[in-house]
């Protein structure tokens, strides 16, 4: 390798793959949905990425490549259709942009409300999100993935990362505030 | 700063994309304005959420030792013939993988090279429960649960599926529980359940009702109860409906003996 790393394969892969798993496992169940999906998604990841091990020069970017190596294997098996049904156009993106200030007019006083919001709504919101929304809010909100290295995994540019994760946590606070607005009725109810 | 331009500043001011002086120029703004510093508290609240539910996560054990153990399985002529294939293109890969390779690309390999070239009248379910039956039922490292008590694999799968699940009520001797794992078939939750019968395995999954040109097999009628049946790579897979859950049961064994099995199952014990 000649920068000092790990050159044994396996080494390698236990290095620099297998600390990511947690991270490429929450990732996956958010996108795939059911944790067997989930864990096939990751399996099958992790061997393509054991199989191109050599390949990875820059370690500090492994997290990165990883999770690159992942979308395009979920992209590949579960989701290309639904990605190019979904993808947004420049319309959409020119609107979101313009939409911003809409912000301002959304209801921020009744934040309370999320005292009522539970894990497993949380999940069922980011499911619910359209894929090129919810890969974005999923790899910076529950990964935690730079503007910079989502533009490299994502294949986008910048501006485009940017108006994803603002469309996708605006779709998510709307579902969460109607999940919270139910569970809110629920208990008055009683 | 006023409030619109700060707008454009929220995302990547609590992502921390911001340079020092963007940052001051908005905590500045924050200092005074109580309506843009509610929109910043909710925004974090929001992501605080996304991040709790997201900690709670993490990778199974068993997942952890299965991808090492087929990583520790590989000798550098398969990694070799692993990278060509990510080169080629998905028909090939799914081609090489038949071959034998990567063993968990078997799933979708064999359930794209059956859906291309299938005769007629061989399901599609047929077809991706003998994929995943390759898998599934190689030794016992992809089972995510170990038991022969029924109980025990009942209420491990109750806590984790949507439904109930009936389990076949085993009296022979040599018939056992092997264990379970979650599954998907058609991309519904699925209950996988290995069992051990007569020296043979048969594996059983338990879904909710799909697509019906999913079942498309040949009809055959036992005892009042309306199995399809279906034969493919040397497999048998038999499958019912009963009480809005379909089962499917595989194994290397005849339809018959997938029947009697099935027979079981329905006269089984719901948990």
């Amino acid at each position: 390798m000649g920068h000092g790393t790990v050159e044994d394969p396996h080494k390698r892969f236990e290095t620099y793959v297998l600390p990511y798993l947690d991270l490429l496992y929450r990732a996956a169940i958010r996108l795939a949905g059911q944790e067997a999906d989930a864990e096939d998604l990751v399996q099958e990841s992790c061997l393509r990425a054991f199989a191109a091990i050599d390949r990875l020069r820059d370690i500090e970017s492994c997290k990165a490549w990883l999770f690159k190596i992942m979308r395009s294997t979920y992209l590949r098996q579960w989701g290309e259709d639904q990605y190019r049904q979904r993808v947004v156009g420049v319309e959409d993106l020119e609107s979101t942009l313009a939409d911003m200030t809409e912000v301002l007019q959304d209801p921020y006083e009744s934040d309370p409300l999320y005292v009522h919001v539970v894990g497993v709504e949380v999940r069922k919101a980011i499911s619910a999100l359209p894929l090129p929304y919810r890969e974005a809010v999923v790899l910076a909100d529950a990964v935690r993935f730079t503007y910079r290295e989502m533009s490299q995994i994502l294949e986008i540019p910048l501006g485009t990362v940017m108006s994803r994760l603002y469309r996708g946590r605006r779709m998510l606070r709307a579902a969460l505030r109607d999940y919270a607005s139910r569970g809110h009725g629920k208990q008055r109810a009683v | 700063m006023i409030c619109k331009e700060l707008t454009k500043y929220i995302d990547p001011y609590l992502d921390d994309e911001l340079s020092v002086i963007e940052n001051l120029r908005v905590q500045a703004h924050l200092v005074f304005c109580g309506k843009c510093k509610a929109v910043v508290k909710s925004e974090v609240s929001l992501r605080s959420l996304i991040e709790a539910d997201a900690l709670e996560d993490s990778a199974p054990d068993h997942l952890r030792e299965r991808i090492l153990k087929q990583i520790g399985e590989q000798s550098q002529p398969e990694r070799s013939q692993a990278l060509g294939l990510l080169n080629s293109r998905p028909r090939a890969f799914f081609a090489g993988l038949l071959a034998g390779a990567v063993t968990i690309g078997l799933i979708f390999s064999l359930a794209v090279y059956f859906f291309s070239g299938l005769p007629g009248d061989v399901s599609p379910l047929a077809a991706e429960i003998v994929g995943k039956h390759q898998i599934y039922s190689r030794g016992e490292g992809n089972l995510q649960l170990r038991s022969s008590n029924p109980l025990e694999v009942a209420s491990w799968l109750r806590q984790r599926l949507d439904f109930p699940v009936k389990l076949p009520q085993l009296a022979r001797p040599g018939e056992r529980l092997v264990g379970a794992r979650l599954s998907s078939i058609s991309d519904e939750q699925a209950a996988f359940l290995l069992y051990e019968r007569a020296g043979h395995r048969i594996a059983l999954y338990v879904f909710k009702a799909g697509p019906t040109h999913l079942f498309l097999g040949t009809p055959k009628s036992v005892a009042g109860i309306q199995f399809f049946t279906s034969t493919l790579a040397g497999y048998s897979v038999v499958w019912w409906e009963d009480q809005d859950r379909y089962y499917a049961a595989i194994s290397d064994r005849g339809i018959n003996d997938l029947v009697e099995f099935g027979l079981l199952c329905v006269r089984g014990r719901t948990f």
